[in-house]
């Protein structure tokens, strides 16, 4: 009796979860995981000789699973919970936030100081340069071994950057100032960090009464799809100014288009940080009118730089963005008068130790 | 097509059985077949052809050597056979290597020919050679109907990685075999096992093992828990797939030979190649060792007979000198036992005997995994590199300190502990409970094991390569 009873539970459970995977129908998007998801693949001679049609055909099958998000959450409670793993393919969790483990890799460490060296020679003395790292979130969480430490990025950017002023922004920020379900920090946050660049860069910064906080819900971040133990929608906070609407941006990537310092259209898409300045590009110069003077400043940036951006405006009267892991460096002359500019450089941990992909 | 796959068991297996099922008696061959074509054309659609010619060369020689019998010609169509058999893994398998060693010997440029390997090639022609030799030995009945052949050549849970299925172990279940209840339930057993060893064990384990060779300074620890890692993950993903085939094979009610039987627990070499990968142990022994003497020879020619075979046994497991390497390490060893060291291991602890064999395993492993020279020899210096790199640091601790657990359960997992504790728990007052609990722990494993594979980054198969 027993062999039936699993006999049949058996092939009841098999036949049960292929119909139903059949009647389900297709989704065209994975949110959760920020990526299309497979379609049927169409049949031909060649794709099936070539193996093609069945390699897609698999992909097709495994992305269409019925409940998929749900059983990947019971992949990731069993990793952290049954089997004991500190992290799972690199995630992990702790008050609240999905982590990713940083990898810190030296020699891609070398090749960022070494980048930012070649950047700094294409400055005359008379632009002033600065430079600073964003630490990962992971800096700010005690709970994991695998903390990272920034001690070696410093010691190079002190001994072989001579000409670079380093701004360290370790106790400008803590673990609140990120968000919980992505890598990037919290453009509300960011007003006590303006406070160490002011001081460093002496500049003027908007003070938090000078600006309004608005507020999106449903923000789900690049680690959302990622760590679905954790998987909860938040909110994210922008700051408006009466400036703000004076100013002009120019997008390189986006000649044709009007430019916006927050794009509500892209908070919808797969990728909702690309709200602030429309997501990644080579080159955007924004130009406040109101500013509080005439100087202007250049920062080499990745996504980071983003949101803090806008919080510059108060003192430059330009600020320009220069992307160069989309532009050459050799091409910045080219597109940017660089002369009499204040120069930050501003990079995530994430981009020093995946310095490759800076041209 | 993989078995620790969605496509596999929530589409393939259901409509398989389905068919199979509903197929009367009589014609349960066809359909097996076809299913078994059409799983082998998931990963292989090109080479169908080779598993049809292989099947009707095997047929058509069989014949001769049945009409034959008595006469040369009946030995002339065994050697003709073997070497069709022979030729055919040469060409696929071995075409680049010979070249590449020719062209170091003569100094030549001959360009490789970059041939796909036809998936499971190692085992088919294996089990085809052993068609005719049974057939020349009168161990096994001839087939008379091309499609009992054909679907023993190709029956999809034995196809691509094993066990090595003898044709006289199987040929009467090719046309009388029983479809009982009890055997299914085991195959569900079987069946579930072998993926909890793929999926849970092998993958998160080798998982590991790939993250840990990325690491840019690896200490002396680091380098243990790769080359254990690695040892724990070969096993559970050979043995996990073997335990698959014959669950597999009980659903269509075939019996497979056992492949794996605890082989971590020996307490010598000689032991362990009775235990680990058994199906091939036994083919290259009964159609190999024996027919060039065994060990009914002089002691210089059963030393060659013992090298001869185990130089094989490396090659058969790939076109690369590692493998060649590997398979001569063991043949050493089993020299070295049995002139000197199984007597003195016999005289030790048990511990020590047990360390032994774990010691040389997680060696040959090092080898095994490599396949070039320089990184055997960094990755066994490394083991060794006490004084010359850091025991153990901040990284190597964090992965230490993340995977103890899984490498504890799988080194239980390893013996038969959990088999012994079952086996008297259903003979305890808890049997009923037990065996209301069974399915729904397959449910359940079943559940979790497809979070893991709709989530998949990791998950090779070791043995596809062969």
């Amino acid at each position: 009796m027993k062999d039936k009873i699993t006999v049949i539970t058996f092939t009841t459970f098999i036949f049960f979860m292929m119909v139903l995977n059949i009647l389900t129908p297709d989704q065209a998007i994975s949110y959760s995981e920020r990526r299309p998801l497979a379609s049927l693949p169409k049949w031909s001679v060649e794709s099936y000789l070539s193996g093609e049609y069945m390699t897609s055909l698999q992909k097709y099958m495994t992305d269409q699973f019925i409940y998929r998000d749900n059983f990947r959450g019971l992949k990731h409670y069993f990793s952290m919970n049954g089997l004991g793993l500190k992290d799972l393919n690199d995630i992990f969790y702790g008050q609240g936030h999905i982590f990713k483990i940083e990898h810190a890799k030296e020699d891609a460490r070398h090749n960022f100081i070494k980048y930012i060296g070649d950047l700094q020679s294409l400055f005359s003395d008379e632009n002033k340069l600065y430079i600073s790292i964003i630490p990962d979130k992971s800096y700010y969480y005690d709970g994991h071994p695998y903390k990272p430490n920034y001690d070696s990025i410093f010691q190079a950017l002190n001994n072989d950057l001579d000409r670079l002023e380093v701004i360290d922004i370790l106790n400008g920020l803590s673990l609140d100032s990120y968000y919980k379900t992505d890598p990037h920090w919290r453009q509300e946050a960011l007003l006590p960090l303006m406070d160490i660049f002011a001081d460093k860069m002496n500049i003027n910064y908007y003070e938090k009464s000078e600006l309004d906080e608005f507020i999106l819900e449903g923000f789900k971040g690049a680690y959302y799809g990622q760590g679905p133990l954790q998987n909860t929608e938040e909110e994210l906070i922008y700051l408006q100014h009466e400036d703000f609407k004076d100013i002009t941006i120019k997008n390189y990537e986006k000649v044709n288009q009007a430019g916006f310092l927050y794009d509500l259209e892209a908070f919808s898409s797969v990728d909702p940080y690309e709200f602030f300045l429309g997501g990644g590009s080579p080159l955007i110069e924004i130009e406040n009118p109101n500013s509080d003077s005439q100087d202007q400043l250049i920062i080499f940036r990745d996504s980071f730089a983003s949101s803090i951006s806008p919080l510059f405006l108060k003192h430059y009267n330009k600020v320009t963005l220069i992307d160069t892991r989309y532009m050459p460096k050799d091409q910045i002359k080219t597109y940017v008068d660089i002369s009499d500019q204040d120069v930050l450089f501003l990079y995530s941990s994430l981009v020093v130790y995946n310095s490759y992909s800076l041209k | 097509m993989v078995f620790s796959s969605i496509e596999f068991i929530y589409f393939f297996l259901p409509l398989a059985l389905l068919l199979y099922y509903m197929t009367p008696r009589q014609y349960k061959n066809y359909t097996l077949t076809l299913t078994s074509l059409v799983f082998y054309s998931f990963g292989e659609p090109k080479y169908i052809l080779l598993l049809i010619a292989s099947s009707l060369v095997d047929f058509y020689h069989g014949k001769l050597i049945v009409k034959y019998r008595g006469q040369k010609k009946a030995k002339r169509a065994l050697i003709q056979s073997i070497i069709i058999n022979l030729s055919m893994l040469i060409f696929f398998k071995y075409a680049d290597f010979i070249i590449e060693i020719m062209n170091i010997i003569f100094n030549s440029n001959i360009p490789l020919m970059k041939i796909d390997l036809p998936i499971g090639i190692s085992f088919f022609t294996f089990q085809t050679m052993s068609y005719t030799i049974d057939i020349y030995r009168q161990e096994g009945p001839l087939q008379k109907n091309i499609l009992n052949l054909a679907t023993y050549v190709t029956l999809f849970p034995q196809l691509i990685a094993g066990p090595i299925v003898r044709y006289n172990t199987l040929s009467k279940a090719l046309t009388h075999r029983k479809h009982t209840f009890e055997k299914f339930s085991e195959g569900v057993e079987r069946f579930v096992i072998g993926l909890m060893k793929k999926i849970l064990i092998a993958n998160v384990i080798g998982e590991a093992v790939e993250a840990m060779a990325l690491l840019d300074h690896k200490t002396v620890l680091i380098y243990w828990m790769m080359a254990i890692g690695y040892s724990l993950q070969i096993y559970f993903d050979f043995s996990g797939y073997s335990d698959m085939a014959i669950g597999l094979g009980l659903f269509f009610g075939f019996e497979f030979m056992e492949n794996f039987n605890y082989p971590y627990v020996s307490k010598s070499i000689t032991e362990f190649w009775r235990r680990w990968h058994i199906s091939l142990g036994q083919w290259f022994r009964d159609y190999l060792y024996i027919p060039l003497g065994g060990n009914r020879v002089s002691r210089l020619r059963w030393f060659l007979n013992i090298g001869i075979v185990w130089f094989l046994t490396g090659l058969w497991h790939g076109a690369h000198l590692n493998f060649i390497i590997w398979g001569l390490y063991f043949g050493i060893i089993l020299m070295v036992e049995k002139l000197v060291l199984l007597d003195l291991l016999k005289k030790s602890p048990k511990l020590i005997q047990h360390l032994y064999v774990i010691l040389i395993v997680t060696l040959s492993f090092v080898i095994f995994k490599y396949q070039t020279l320089a990184e055997v020899t960094t990755h066994l210096r490394g083991l060794f590199a006490f004084g010359q790199i850091s025991v153990i640091d901040k990284t190597s601790s964090y992965y230490f300190m993340s995977y103890y657990r899984i490498f504890i359960v799988s080194i239980l997992a390893a013996t038969p502990l959990i088999k012994i504790s079952y086996q008297s728990l259903i003979k305890s007052r808890f049997k009923d409970v037990l065996s209301i609990l069974r399915p729904i722990f397959f449910i359940g494993m079943l559940l979790l094991m497809t979070g893991y594979l709709v989530d998949a980054t990791f998950n090779p198969f070791l043995y596809f390569r062969f």
